[in-house]
This record gives structure tokens, C-alpha cells and sequence, in this order.
């Protein structure tokens, strides 16, 4: 539940091994289902951000769980050459607040900063 | 039933996060024609510690020795310490924060064009892309990297004199891996989910420490009968409530103080009577205290600082633990002013705390072949990231001045085989019982009986024997836990290692009578320090399916004494 997927937007990563949430998640916690990307445990989310900072549709926001928060706001992330945009959107849509923070000195290896590295020949 | 592959390299790296990617790099840089293989667990781009980011740099000297550095950590630990270990760190950790930033890490600048400092030893820094950024690195080198393969058995040479080889699988493939190499370091953190997490449902994974560090390269080495240095100094992190977010980056980041409820700064009025500074356990310890008295919940009140400064704040967190803006903008016009912070669950780590491997100064572990280094190294506490790196350099530089008495001489096959099986055997079991089962109940008996956060971490000798016999049921029912898929058999592996961790914990809780660190080891039937008896390490060794327990001296030779009856 803390990770949330707009199925509007997801299409599942169409042509890649694996879908770019399911590559990177620390947790092992996607799959594909039907197409789109599935969350297998909500409960085991760490909350890194890893998979909504490779999703390339910008699919994945994050919002803490019920159980420690009412507040619906989710955060969202982008990567930019040398900087990552954050933006805090409220339930309706409204962009609450944005930061843009330097995180690298030199440009990515990728778009998404992450290379092909040997996985499944 | 599943493919098996046989991977052959020269240097073998389990693990591939804040000591795992250095070790890689250091080894290829120094030379380059060696072949250096990486196994993950994850994905090496967000893998371990570092997947969500990290803003600062807690061990970098910038006006202090080495030996000023051994000094803080010594009085920090009560003395107990390995204080050959945390010198080799202390006078490597500028130059390995100096090689995370030619990496392209951004270090902010102040107006004198140095390192914006947090504390004495502490440096900011803009570290949200820091595993990309040493994932790539690592690949600009030509090292291997193998991802989605989690290792849980350390295998022999064929004369059974070293350890020659690692066993594990692909998450993706489904093939079981058998990966012998000339040296192997061991680089795969410490552990969590040991004890209860403290938020229910589907928070319950909001833990500081990374949820999938199972602790599994310790359980492998406990396996294998190497020697363990200090678990019953587990650590426990003073964090913000809830989100369990970082507080140095408040406390450190803003200078705001930390106030019970009735806005009375509890911390620097302990300070003054006391005359020093608190260590780092004493700032929890405290804070438990003003719960005890009725006067919490305990905040840090961030109420003074600038919107510019709490907007700072904010872009801080982004770094490294940004789900706690969601918390501090609950409601966006109000921002959080009184930032609540409590006592994390325990959590088994060697880069904090110092449980882990017993090691060399050149961090060989007691089995010939095998190092360690990072959060898996025990006896050299606070060395946090620049140290992880520190001691990666340590343990490399060391195999390369031997690389030719490391030649791979091959894994026992029959020992692999039976790894193997082993592993596979979850698959066809019917017994029901899930790692969550098996994690829960893990996790109930480890909070009641071995002091956990709700037990104000203090616990005694009765309940710890408790501890010790639920844990010899559990462990037995733990072997019959089943798995569905390849995911599910990691988190099979996972709890059962998480079983095994908590089974030494407690013998090194119960052999450590007397209190040394308050809340990361209370022991409420001996509640005091006692220097005569304990200022030691307590280490154990299981062989025979034993957890055999002794003392160590604090300095070399570093001698042993068994303890017979450790128990009672």
C-alpha cells in the first residue's frame, strides 16, 4: 500500500526482460501480472523510492500507510541530468510543494541511470 | 530438479553494497586483469543500506587524528572495543569519502570551499544517487555482477582447509549456483527483523535499518564455524517516531534541540551535571528515561528554524529517507515543528554497532579464504559508510599482496551437492508453516524475552533462557517452512538465518553478565558496568550444532577463556 500504481499510466515495460520496478526493487517485491506491474507484498515496502524513481511513465508514487498517517499526499520522482525533482501531490492532484536537489556531479551512464549489467544470458 | 551453474573468478564478493561495490572497484583499479565477480541478492543499483540514499558522511575527520577518532569511539563503546581494527578505519576514512566524490557524488561546499560539516566528524552530503553512482562505477571497471542472486552456504576446498566456495541461486533463472574463487569477501551487512517492528499492518516494514539484510552472510559464517565477536551488543537507532527517519539530520543537520514534554532539553541538562558529553546510547537511554517519568513523548523542536532552513531540512531527508516528508507535511500549511522521536527495534550490525565477524587486521575471518568487511565486520563500531569502504580497501589490498597463494583449487562437490539439496528441500515441504510464520513468531519471542523496544530493551537471565528454548523449537520448525517460488524460498532462507542469528544473540545476551551499554545490552539482574569481570569481548564458535561461548581479552594476543557454563 505504500507504493501506489496508476494503472492509467503503467504499461508494464513492454519488450524489457523485466519490468523496470520488478529489476530494481531491493525487496524482490514486483512481478508482472497481466501485463502491468504488481506489488507482491505491500506490507514488505521498505519506502526506498528505488522503483519510483526507474519507472520511465512515471507509474509510482509513494504514501505512507493508513496504519501511521490519514494524510493522502503521495510523493512522486523524477531524474534529471544532474538533479532529481521531487513533488508532493495532494489527493485531488494539486501539487502541494516541489524540491530539486543535486545528486550527481557528472551525467548518467543511461537515461535512468542504470547500466546493463550481467544478469540472465 | 533445477539447473545448477558453476561460476570460477578470482576475487568473489557476496554482496554487492557499501563494502561489496568499494572492494570490487579497489581490486580492478589495482589491477585490472584480475577477474572480480559481485553476487547480489538485489539489484546492485539500489541494493542494501544505500538503496534509498544517504546525506552524510558520519566518519570523516576533517580537523581531528586518527587517533582522536579511536579515542571518541573508544569512550562511545565503554571501552570495548578492537582498537587495532578502528585505527586502520580512522586513518583511511578522508581518503575514501575524498574517492566517493571523484565518483560523482556531490559533496555541498561552504563559503571557504570545504565540506559543510554536521558535527566534529560528520560532513553533509547530496547522496541520493550514491548506489547508482557506485553501481556504475563498479561496471566502468569491468567487474561482474550477477543480480537477483542470493548466497546461504559457504563451501570448502576438496582437502576441506579453506573455505573455496559459496552456494546460492538466481531469483530469475531458477538455477542454483555453485561459485568457487581464490578469495571471498563477505560483504552483506548486518541484520534486521530480528525483533518486532514497531508500526503495524502495512507499515510494518518501515524499519531504519534495510528490511532485506537478513544477516545471511553471518549465518553462513556461524554455519561454517566461524568465530562471532559481540552480538549482545546489538544496536538500536534514537529515530524519528513512526517513519523511523534518520534524527542526526535534525539533531546534527539543524542544531535544534531535543525536548521532553514539557519543552525541558533533558539531553543538555544530563550534559551539564554530568559534565561531559552523552555517548551515543545514553542519548537513548535518557529519552526512555523521560518516558519512564511521565514526561514524554520527546520531540525535537525544530519550531525556530527558518522557512529556508526547514525547507533545507526537507531536501536533506529527500536524500536519504524522503517517506518522513510526508509525515513532516501532513498538513502542507502547518509544517511539523515538534518532530517526535523514539527508540528503533534492535537491529544486529557491525558498522554501527560492532557484531560480527571476529577478524584480522587485515580483515581475514577464522575461516582461511574467507573475509569480511562492512556491517558484517565485528569489533570496530562506528565506522559507518566512509569505514565500510575503509575496510573493503583493507581486505583487498591484503589479497592482492597474496594473490598467488589464493589459487582456486576448487569446491568440495559432494559438500555443494548437499548445500544444494539443502536449500531445495523447502520446496517439496507440506508442513504450511510460512517465513512469515516463522519471522512473527521469531520476532514475538525475540521482543518479550530478549528486550525489545517495548521491553525499554532490558531483559534478564530467565527470560533470555525463554528466549533460548523457544528459539530451539522454532528453529526446529523453521526446517519445514515451504516455498512456492524462487522469491519465496529467499524469504525461507531469510527467516531461517534470522532464526540462527537470534539463537547466538541470545547465548552472547546471556553471556554478558553485567550492563555495559544500556539499552544496545541491559541486563536487569546485573544492572551495573563491571570493568573487572567483562571489559572483554564475549565470542562464540558454533560447531557439533553448539553455540560454544568464550571470552576474549581486549588486546593481542587476544586470549580466550571457554565459558563452561554460560548459561546460568
Amino acid at each position: 500500500m505504500s507504493v501506489l500504481i496508476d494503472y492509467r499510466l503503467c504499461n508494464g515495460c513492454p519488450g524489457r526482460y523485466e519490468a523496470c520496478c520488478e529489476e530494481i526493487c531491493p525487496g524482490d517485491l514486483f512481478r508482472r501480472e497481466n501485463g502491468k506491474a504488481a506489488l507482491r507484498e505491500p506490507a514488505d515496502c521498505w519506502d526506498c523510492c528505488a522503483c519510483i524513481k526507474a519507472c520511465p511513465r512515471a507509474a509510482l508514487s509513494i504514501a505512507l500507510p493508513f496504519q501511521i498517517s490519514e494524510a493522502r499526499h503521495r510523493l512522486v520522482a523524477r531524474l534529471k541530468k544532474y538533479h532529481i525533482v521531487w513533488k508532493l501531490i495532494e489527493r485531488s492532484g494539486t501539487i502541494i510543494a516541489t524540491y530539486t536537489v543535486e545528486n550527481r556531479t557528472r551525467p548518467m551512464a543511461s537515461r535512468t541511470g542504470q547500466p546493463d549489467v550481467k544478469d540472465h544470458e | 530438479m533445477h539447473n545448477i551453474r558453476h561460476l570460477i573468478t578470482d576475487i568473489l564478493i557476496v554482496g554487492g553494497g557499501t563494502a561489496g561495490c568499494m572492494a570490487a572497484i579497489i581490486a580492478k583499479q589495482k589491477v585490472p586483469s584480475l577477474q572480480v565477480t559481485i553476487l547480489e541478492k538485489a539489484h546492485i543499483n539500489r541494493s542494501g543500506c544505500l538503496a534509498m540514499g544517504l546525506n552524510a558522511v558520519n566518519a570523516y575527520l576533517a580537523d581531528s587524528t586518527p587517533e582522536e577518532y579511536l579515542h571518541y569511539v573508544t569512550e562511545d563503546n565503554y571501552d570495548v572495543l578492537r582498537s587495532d581494527l578502528v585505527l586502520s578505519i580512522g586513518s583511511r576514512l578522508n581518503h575514501m569519502t575524498h574517492m566517493l566524490e571523484s565518483f560523482g557524488v556531490p559533496f555541498p561546499r561552504g563559503k571557504d570551499g570545504g565540506y559543510i560539516p554536521r558535527s566534529a566528524r560528520s560532513i553533509a552530503m547530496h547522496g541520493e544517487h550514491i548506489k547508482p553512482i557506485l553501481a556504475e562505477t563498479v561496471q566502468k571497471h569491468g567487474v561482474s555482477v550477477y543480480n537477483r542472486m542470493p548466497v546461504y552456504r559457504l563451501v570448502r576446498n576438496k582437502s576441506g582447509d579453506r573455505i573455496a566456495g559459496v552456494v546460492g541461486f538466481n531469483l530469475r533463472t531458477h538455477e542454483f549456483i555453485i561459485a568457487r574463487a581464490g578469495a571471498i569477501i563477505i560483504a552483506t551487512g548486518g541484520a534486521s527483523g530480528i525483533y518486532r517492528p514497531s508500526n503495524p499492518g502495512l507499515a510494518r516494514t518501515k524499519t531504519w535499518y534495510c528490511p532485506y539484510n537478513a544477516g545471511s552472510g553471518l549465518a553462513m559464517g556461524i554455519r561454517a564455524g566461524a568465530e562471532m565477536t559481540s552480538f549482545e551488543m546489538r544496536f538500536v537507532a534514537l529515530r524519528t517516531k513512526d517513519v523511523i527517519a534518520p534524527t542526526g539530520t535534525l539533531v546534527l543537520g539543524t542544531r535544534m534541540p531535543q525536548c521532553n514534554a514539557r519543552g525541558e532539553k533533558y539531553l543538555r541538562t544530563k550534559e551539564d551535571m554530568l559534565g561531559r558529553r552523552l555517548t551515543t546510547c545514553e542519548r537513548l537511554l535518557y529519552t526512555i528515561e523521560e518516558h519512564k517519568k511521565g514526561r514524554g513523548p520527546c520531540y525535537v523542536d525544530v519550531s525556530s528554524l527558518s522557512p529556508k532552513l526547514y525547507n533545507d531540512l526537507i531536501e536533506s531527508y529527500l536524500n536519504m529517507a524522503p517517506s518522513i516528508i510526508l509525515d513532516l507535511l501532513r498538513d502542507p500549511r502547518h509544517p511539523k515543528t515538534h518532530i517526535e522521536v523514539c527508540g528503533s527495534e534492535p537491529y544486529i550490525n557491525g558498522g554501527h554497532g560492532m557484531a560480527g565477524f571476529w577478524v584480522d587486521e587485515h580483515r581475514r575471518t577464522t575461516l582461511p579464504g574467507l573475509f569480511a568487511a562492512g556491517d558484517v565486520a565485528g569489533g570496530a563500531p562506528k565506522k559507518y559508510i566512509s569505514g565500510c569502504f575503509a575496510e573493503a580497501a583493507i581486505a583487498v589490498e591484503h589479497i592482492l599482496q597474496k594473490v598467488n597463494a589464493f589459487i582456486s583449487d576448487g569446491v568440495d562437490q559432494g559438500e555443494a551437492q548437499q548445500a544444494i539439496a539443502e536449500l531445495q528441500a523447502h520446496f517439496t515441504k507440506k508442513s504450511g508453516i510460512t517465513f512469515h510464520d516463522v519471522e512473527e513468531r521469531l520476532q514475538k519471542i525475540m521482543e518479550e524475552y530478549a528486550g525489545g523496544s517495548t521491553q525499554n530493551y532490558e531483559t534478564n537471565r530467565d527470560k533470555l533462557l525463554l528466549a533460548r528454548s523457544y528459539l530451539t523449537a522454532l528453529a526446529e520448525h523453521a526446517r519445514a517452512m515451504t516455498a512456492q517460488d524462487m522469491h519465496e524460498l529467499m524469504r525461507v532462507q531469510d527467516a531461517a538465518d534470522r532464526v540462527l542469528l537470534a539463537q547466538v544473540l541470545v547465548e552472547h545476551m546471556l553471556a554478558r553478565k553485567e550492563t555495559r551499554w544500556p539499552c544496545y545490552q541491559t541486563r536487569l539482574d546485573y544492572p551495573l558496568r563491571n570493568d573487572l569481570e567483562y571489559k572483554l569481548f564475549i565470542n562464540s564458535v558454533f560447531a557439533n550444532n553448539a553455540i560454544k561461548m568464550f571470552k576474549r581479552s581486549l588486546f593481542p594476543p587476544y586470549q580466550a577463556t571457554l565459558l563452561e557454563d554460560a548459561l546460568v
